[in-house]
C-alpha cells in the first residue's frame, strides 16, 4: 500500500496515539506491583499492565517502519509534549511509599480498578474496529491484540461486580472514584488530528470520536445495576453527556501526572540517549 | 469483597501428559481463581491445560486406619507383584545367554 506524505503522517500520528494511551496505563498500573490488595492479584494485575506495554510497542513498530523512526525513540526519547494519550491514563493510582510510614498520594484501588475496566472498554472497541482497518500491518497487530483483551476484560468485569456488589464501603469507593474519572474518561474519545482523512481514505472504519456512542451504551449497562453515576443522558436516539470532557491529550496537553511519569519513565535513557541496550 | 476461598491448582505440561499438583491461591471469585491460576502457574511455563478445584469440593482421604489396615495384608501390595515382575525378566535374559552360549 502507497500512502501519500499527508496520509502517512496522519497514520503514525494515530499510531502513536494509540501506543502511548497503552503505555501510559501500562506504566502507572504496573505501579501496583507489590501493593495490590492480595498477592494473587498483584502478579495478575502487573501482568495486564505489561501486556500493555506490549500492545504500545506493537503500535511503535508500525509507526517507525511508516516513518523510518525507532520504537524505542518513540517510547523514551520523544520530548513530553509529543506525547499523545488521554490524560486520565497519565495519573497515579497507588501511594507514594514513605518508609516511615506515612504514604502520600490520592491512592485507591477502587480508582484504579474503574480506570482500567472503562478504558478497556473503550480499547475493546478500538481494537474491534481496526482488526479490518485498511492498513493491513495494524488489522494483523490488532488482530492479536484483541485475543489477549479478551481476559483483560474478563478480569475488570471480575473486579467492577466485586467492588460494586459487595459493600457498602466497597460501592461507596467505586462510587467517588468514578465521580473524579469520567472527565478524563470522557477524554479518551478525542480524536487524533488526521483521523478523518484516514476515514476518508478507507484506513479507518470508525473515528475515535465515533466509538462514545456504543461505549456509552456498554457503560450504562455495567453502572445501572449497582446504582452507580453515569455522565450521560438519551435524548431520543442520542446521547447528551452531563459531563465536560477533559481533552488536549491528544494535542499533547497534559497534567502534572505526566511530569512525574514522564521523568521517571525516560529517566534511565536519557542518562544514556545513544548507548546500546 | 465475597469470601475468599481457596483453590488448588493442577497443571498438565503437554498434552498426554499427566496433570500434577503443582499449589493453591486465594480468590474472591472462580473467575479471578482462572486469571490467578494462570497467571501463577502458566505464565513462566506455558502449560497445556490447568484444573483449578476449589479446595472444600477436594474430597481428602487421610484415615490411616482407612489407608493402612491394621491387619497385616502385605499380601495386598504391589510390591509382591513387582518381585516376579522382575523374576521373569531375570529369566528372559538367562535364555538369551543360554541361547548365546549355544551359538559360541
Amino acid at each position: 500500500m502507497t500512502l501519500t506524505p499527508e496520509l502517512q503522517q496522519a497514520l503514525t500520528r494515530y499510531l502513536l496515539t494509540i501506543g502511548d494511551d497503552e503505555l501510559v496505563l501500562g506504566s502507572r498500573d504496573s505501579e501496583w506491583t507489590g501493593v495490590a490488595p492480595m498477592v494473587e492479584e498483584d502478579v495478575a494485575f502487573s501482568s495486564l499492565a505489561q501486556d500493555e506495554i506490549g500492545h504500545a510497542r506493537l503500535c511503535y513498530v508500525l509507526a517507525a517502519e511508516l516513518s523510518d523512526g525507532d520504537a524505542d525513540a518513540f517510547a523514551f526519547l520523544r520530548p513530553r509534549d509529543q506525547f499523545y494519550h488521554a490524560r486520565v491514563l497519565e495519573d497515579r493510582t497507588t501511594p507514594v511509599y514513605d518508609p516511615e510510614g506515612s504514604h502520600q498520594g490520592h491512592a485507591d484501588w477502587a480508582r484504579a480498578v474503574a480506570r482500567r475496566f472503562l478504558y478497556d472498554l473503550f480499547d475493546d472497541l478500538r481494537v474491534a474496529s481496526l482488526t479490518t482497518c485498511g492498513y493491513e500491518p495494524l488489522a494483523g497487530a490488532m488482530q492479536k491484540v484483541q485475543r489477549e483483551e479478551r481476559y483483560h476484560l474478563w478480569h475488570g468485569e471480575a473486579w467492577w461486580q466485586t467492588l460494586a456488589g459487595s459493600s457498602p464501603e466497597s460501592h461507596a469507593r467505586l462510587e467517588e472514584s468514578l465521580r473524579e474519572l469520567w472527565p478524563g474518561l470522557l477524554g479518551l474519545f478525542e480524536e487524533a488530528p488526521g483521523e478523518h482523512l484516514l476515514q476518508d481514505a478507507g484506513i479507518l472504519s470508525t473515528r475515535t470520536s465515533q466509538l462514545l456512542a456504543p461505549w456509552l451504551e456498554r457503560v450504562q449497562t455495567c453502572c445501572e445495576p449497582y446504582n452507580l453515576p453515569f455522565p450521560a443522558r438519551k435524548v431520543g436516539e442520542q446521547w447528551q453527556l452531563d459531563i465536560e470532557p477533559l481533552q488536549g491529550g491528544r494535542q499533547g496537553q497534559h497534567g502534572p501526572g505526566w511530569d512525574d511519569l514522564y521523568t521517571e519513565m525516560t529517566m534511565v535513557r536519557s542518562m544514556e540517549p545513544e548507548g546500546a541496550w | 469483597m465475597p469470601a475468599m476461598r481457596i483453590y488448588e491448582v493442577f497443571r498438565k505440561d503437554v498434552e498426554g501428559g499427566p496433570f500434577q499438583h503443582q499449589g493453591s491461591l486465594k480468590a474472591p471469585t472462580p473467575e479471578l481463581a482462572m486469571h490467578y491460576a494462570r497467571e501463577i502457574y502458566s505464565r513462566r511455563e506455558e502449560a497445556a491445560k490447568l484444573w483449578v478445584v476449589p479446595k472444600e469440593e477436594i474430597i481428602e482421604i487421610a484415615d490411616p486406619d482407612f489407608l493402612h489396615p491394621p491387619i497385616e495384608r502385605t499380601y495386598r501390595m504391589g510390591k509382591a507383584y513387582r518381585v516376579s515382575v522382575e523374576k521373569r525378566r531375570l529369566l528372559r535374559e538367562r535364555e538369551k545367554e543360554g541361547s548365546h552360549d549355544a551359538d559360541a
